[in-house]
This record gives structure tokens, sequence and C-alpha cells, in this order.
């Protein structure tokens, strides 16, 4: 049997406390492994030290043969599904393209929605809904790559079952078995006693562990074909109009402001690129207008594992930039392409240095309570080179 | 031992409170052909050995903040903290002083295109930013290790605001001491000099003060973890 | 607005950052180093 999951030595710290002191865990392919224990004792940190969101002081942690997170600050990514205790999923989402989107294929999602009750709301965005068919969502993104593969994946559940009602909780145990079955291994937190039955291993923390023989399931592979997924940024930034609503409003109040005082005709030569630059500048620093979206419910968690880079919808804060040095030059009566060009880029620049900063700090307890916004001064460098060059 | 940063903070006080005394009353005045406002030259005094101190503070920041997060050590982030506000109080009084003299001297308090200016002021930020992002957030590790990681790449910006007045003149003037280009009367380089070594025991005192406060308020709440254990 | 007023505004800022940190930094020393002390006196008690 293959291991799948290896989580080896680890080590972990959470604020000042040390959670894991030198843990090991392999879960084989077909296994279904239950981690229980009171609240607090570390269960969630296991989930997430071995899907490589947490720094790793000692060890590693290794999923399909690939290493995802050490202690020496190594990274990789793999294929596997993740539930955590937040539903990590952004509300602006559509129920069946959520799915979609965690199984990065095309497949019968409506069966499936059904199976759960949530058939009739493939259509409806995620905010809509209420918390346990939220949860719901949550768990089968985490579970359809391993409905949808042939190949063994790995799959990291934390308290899948809380917020989900008994039918639901029924529907789960018998499906974690079926993906066994499929050769799938699959490691839980959880305190419902269903679910830990359904284990072949209970591991109650700090470590003990107890054998078990649950019943067997069945596997059948959901059909499914490779899709190229969208840019899902874009697809979010249309339907919510977020870049409109922070990056183009903040552009345009500062293209009127400027008006209420300045007649540009008047204007010389480097106050004129001032004026014709600064809206882009505005929007830019707004940063990336996906980044509050994935804020919510820790979206940005199940992103980080999926890929290298999150959603993000830069090619619209470029095009939107651009738009606005468009109107601001329109305004002005002078016409460059090269100008038009600097803004848009000099837009997407400021946004994407916004955004990493931002990014930076999401490991905070309180990312919201950080005045990142001190850091932006600097922003306004590039801008006054790019005038005074223009000029 | 335990006094020695109140003693350091009170030696560079006096050697600063010197300076000040010697730059008013002995270093010679400079004339209306070099400067357009030769009164308010003399901020240069200050202005210049509290620009040191803030490059040393952030320097001291870097180390601190690298051993923090490669090392996990504890004598490492109590440097971080200590010399995050150093630079914000050395890096502020640089920049006001600095500002106040441009009015004074070039007819605009700032120039958004000239790279030093704005290097510096970014560098005071981050520190701003460091010192009061840590205060909003409970201490733990994830905390540390986001302020040490910004307090890291921050440094990048320290050679390029020295190196900035070399490479290009924009506003800031260029160098003056330990160039050939330099013009410094040997007075004022010798007051300026005074400065720098007031304002270097100065910023080491308040430093050594700064960790031995970070050290206490750990201490305090290990011990107020302790007690909430007890009762 | 003459260069001695700007001198004498630079000087007062400068003399006043310092003043203001140099005193935080000190008084928030002594103020820890008796809240330190309570602390301790009282887990001693509880020990006992």
């Amino acid at each position: 049997m293959a291991v799948l999951i290896k989580l080896e030595d680890l080590t972990v710290r959470r604020g000042r406390k040390e959670v894991l002191n030198g843990w090991n865990l392999n879960i084989d392919s077909a296994e279904v492994v239950v981690l229980s224990g009171e609240n607090g004792c570390g269960k969630s940190t296991v989930i997430e030290a071995a899907a490589g969101l947490l720094n790793l002081e000692n060890g590693s942690s290794k999923i399909q043969n690939q290493t995802i997170r050490d202690s020496e600050g190594r990274r990789g990514r793999t294929n596997f599904g993740l539930c955590l205790q937040n539903d990590c999923v952004m509300g602006d989402e559509l129920v069946g393209e959520k799915l979609l989107d965690a199984a990065q294929a095309n497949f019968d999602v409506k069966s499936l929605l059904d199976e759960w009750k949530l058939g009739h709301r493939i259509n409806d965005k995620i905010a809509f809904l209420s918390g346990g068919q939220r949860r719901k969502i949550a768990v089968l993104s985490a579970l359809v790559p391993a409905m949808i593969s042939a190949q063994p994946i790995a799959v990291l559940l934390d308290e899948p079952d809380s917020g989900l009602d008994d039918d639901s909780i029924e529907i789960l145990v018998q499906l974690l078995r079926d993906l066994a079955a499929g050769g799938h291994a699959i490691l839980v937190t959880s305190h419902n006693q269903k679910i830990i039955n359904a284990a072949n291993r209970v591991i109650s923390f700090p470590f003990s562990e107890k054998k078990q023989s649950p019943i067997i399931g069945t596997f059948n592979k959901l059909e499914s074909k490779k899709s190229t997924t969208k840019n899902i940024g874009l697809r979010l930034n249309i339907r919510t109009m977020s870049g409109f609503a922070n990056n183009g409003i903040a552009g345009l109040l500062v293209l009127g402001s400027m008006l209420a005082f300045v007649t540009p005709n008047q204007l010389g030569s480097e106050m004129l690129f001032a004026f014709i630059l600064a809206p882009a500048l505005a929007a830019g620093l707004n940063g990336d207008p996906i980044f509050k979206l994935l804020q919510e419910n820790r979206a940005h968690a199940w992103w980080y594992v999926r890929k290298a880079t999150p959603p993000n919808a830069f090619a619209h804060v470029f095009l939107g930039c651009g738009l606005l040095t468009i109107l601001s030059s329109a305004i002005a009566n002078h016409w460059d392409a090269i100008v038009i060009l600097s803004g848009a880029t000099l837009g997407l620049f400021t946004a994407i240095v916004v955004t990493i900063l931002s990014h930076a700090t999401l490991r905070l307890a309180r990312p919201n309570a950080v005045m990142l916004r001190l850091l932006t001064p600097i922003l306004i460098l590039p801008w006054a080179i790019l005038v005074s060059r223009l000029s | 031992m335990k006094r020695l940063g109140e003693v350091l903070t009170l030696a560079g006080l006096t050697g600063a409170g010197l300076t000040l005394w010697l730059g008013f009353t002995w270093a010679p005045s400079v004339t209306i052909e070099a400067f357009e406002s030769p009164e308010a030259q003399k901020i240069f005094y200050w202005h210049v050995p509290s620009a040191w101190a803030a490059m040393l503070s952030f320097s001291l920041l870097f180390i601190g903040s690298t051993m923090w997060f490669f090392k996990r050590n504890q004598w490492a982030w109590r440097l971080h903290v200590a010399s995050s506000e150093a630079g914000l109080a050395t890096g502020l009084m640089c920049v006001v002083s600095g500002t106040i003299w441009g009015a004074a001297e070039w007819g605009i308090p700032w120039d958004w295109t000239d790279i030093r200016l704005n290097t510096f002021a970014m560098l005071t930020l981050l520190s701003l930013f460091l010192v009061l992002g840590r205060r909003s957030q409970p201490d733990g590790i994830e905390t540390r290790d986001t302020f040490s990681t910004f307090g890291m790449y921050g440094f990048l910006l320290v050679p390029l605001t020295y190196f900035a007045t070399r490479i290009w003149q924009i506003r800031h003037p260029g160098p003056v001491v330990g160039t050939s280009e330099g013009s410094l009367n040997s007075d004022m380089g010798l007051v300026l000099l005074i400065g720098a070594i007031s304002f270097t025991i100065l910023i080491i005192g308040h430093i050594i003060s700064g960790m031995r406060l970070a050290h206490l308020e750990l201490r305090f709440e290990d011990l107020t973890s302790k007690y909430e254990e007890l009762i | 607005m003459s260069g001695q007023i700007y001198l004498a505004i630079a000087y007062l800022a400068m003399i006043s950052g310092l003043a203001i940190w140099t005193w935080t930094v000190l008084s928030r020393s002594n103020s820890l180093e008796g809240r330190i002390e309570a602390l301790e006196q009282s887990i001693r008690h509880g020990e006992e």
C-alpha cells in the first residue's frame, strides 16, 4: 500500500504555544484515519500543517510523494482535497461552479448536488445558502478531486460534520468508505461517533491509536473531462463589479476632485501629465479587487494550497487604469498612446505591489488591524518619476 | 548592566546638547552665496546625525529580523522590537527637520522625484508600520515571522538611500563628508563628528533600553499566564 | 518666514521628539518593573 500522506517529525508553534512536537503520521492508500481529542489539542494544526498552510519549526509534510512543506522552507503543490474549519468559499462563487473549479474538470455536478439536496441551488451564489448548506459545498469541494480520480488522492477534512444535519452526515460517512475503497487516503478530524466508526484507525491526542474494521464501500468514479479553468478572478470581477466599485470609483473620484479646482488646458507640461496619470495611480492603490473577496471565510487559504498565484483580476486592473487614463486624456485634450500605456502600466504595477503587501499580512491573527496603507506612499515615487520623464 | 542603556542614553543626550551648543556658538556660519537660508543651515548639526542614527537602527532592524526569522533567537526579536522603535524616532526626527530645512532652503518641503527623500521616508513609514502593527497583534510566531519579513525586505532601501545622492542628484545634496567632492569646512566637520558620535551612543543606549523593555514585556506576559493558571 | 524661525521650529520638533521618546521608554520600563514585582509577589503567595 502506498503512503499517500506522510507527516514526519512535525513541530509546529501557533501563537506562543508549541502545539505539535515531533509528531509523526503515515496514511496509506485506502485508509480513513480520524483524529479526535478535546478542543485546542492540535487536530486542526495537523490538518493545516499537512496542507502546507503553517510554518514548520521542524519536520516535513508530504502528500502523494510531493513535499508540500518542510522546515527548510521548501514548498510544493499537488492535487489533493482540503476542507478547513472555515468554509473557505467566496460568497460570490456559484454553487455548481465552485465544485467544477475544485475538480478542475467537467462532470455531472447536478446529480452530485441532488444527492446532497442542493441540486436546486446549482446556479445560486454561495452567499445565499444557509450555514449548513455552505458547509456541504465546502466538504464536497474537498471530496470532488478524489471522486473523479482513478489515481489515489489524499483528502484532508477538518471537522467536516460541523453544521451538517444527520442525513448529510450519513451520506458523508458512506462517501468516505466509498472513496477509501477507490484507494484514496483520508485524514479527518471529528468528534462525531459515526465518522469515528467509519475509520480504519482512530488517533486520540496526544497519541493513542486504535485500529478498527469499518464497513467496506464501493467506489464509483464520476465520469469527467479535463477542462481549461477560465480565470476565476476575472469571472468573479465581472460578476461582482468589484473592480469598478473599488478601483474604478477611486480613480473617478480623484479625477472629479481635481476637476473641481483645475482647468486642464491651462496646465503646464508636468502638471498636465500628473493630472492625466493621477486617476490610474488612485485606482492602483486599491490593489487587486479580488483580494477582499478572498478574505471571506478564509478562502485565500484554500486557493493558496491549490495554486501559487491566487485568483486575481489584474488584467481588468490594467484595462481599467488604461480606460481611466483615456478619460483623463480626453478631458485634458491630450492624446498620446505612450501616456495611456504608461497609465495602464502604472495602475497595474501599483495594484500588484499593494496586493503583495496585503497577502504578506494574511498570517496575522488580526490582518485587518494592521495599518498596511502606511507602506503605500512609496508608490507615489513611480508616478512622480513617470510624470517627470514624460514631460 | 541593568542601567547601561540609561547611562549611554544620558551620555548621548549630553553629547547631542554639546553638539547643539557648538553648532550655535562655535561653528562658522555659512554665506548667502552658498545657501538660500544661511540661518536654517544649522539644522544640519542634528539632521545629519539623526539620519546616521536612523540608518544604524534600520541596519540593526535587519540583523534582528533575519536572526529571528532563521534562528528563532529571542534576543534577536527584542533587537527587532527596539530598533524598529529607534528607527521610527530617529527617522521622524530626520524627515521632520529635513522638510523644515527644505521649506527654508528650497522653497518646498518635499520633492516626490528625489530618490533619497522618498526611500528614507519609506524606511520611516516601515518602522511606523512595524511599531503600530506589532501593538495590534497578539505576540506569537505568526506575528513575529510576518513583521520580521517586512524588516528584512525593507532593508533593501538602506543601500539605495545611502547611494542615492551619489548616483542621482535630484534635490537632496550629495555627500560632503568623506569624498573628494566634499566641501565641508573642518570646524563644521568637527561639530558634525561630535554629533554623529553622540547620536550613535544615544541610539545604542536607547536600543539597549528598548531591548530591556521588550524583555520586561515578555516576562510580564509569561508571569500573567503563570498567575492565571495558578488561580 | 525667516531662517531663524525655521531653525527654531526644527530644533523644537527634534528636541520634543527625543524627549518624548526617551521619557516613554524609561517610564514604561519603570511601570513594568513595578507590575512584574507585584505579580511575582502574588505568585509567591499563591504557591505558598
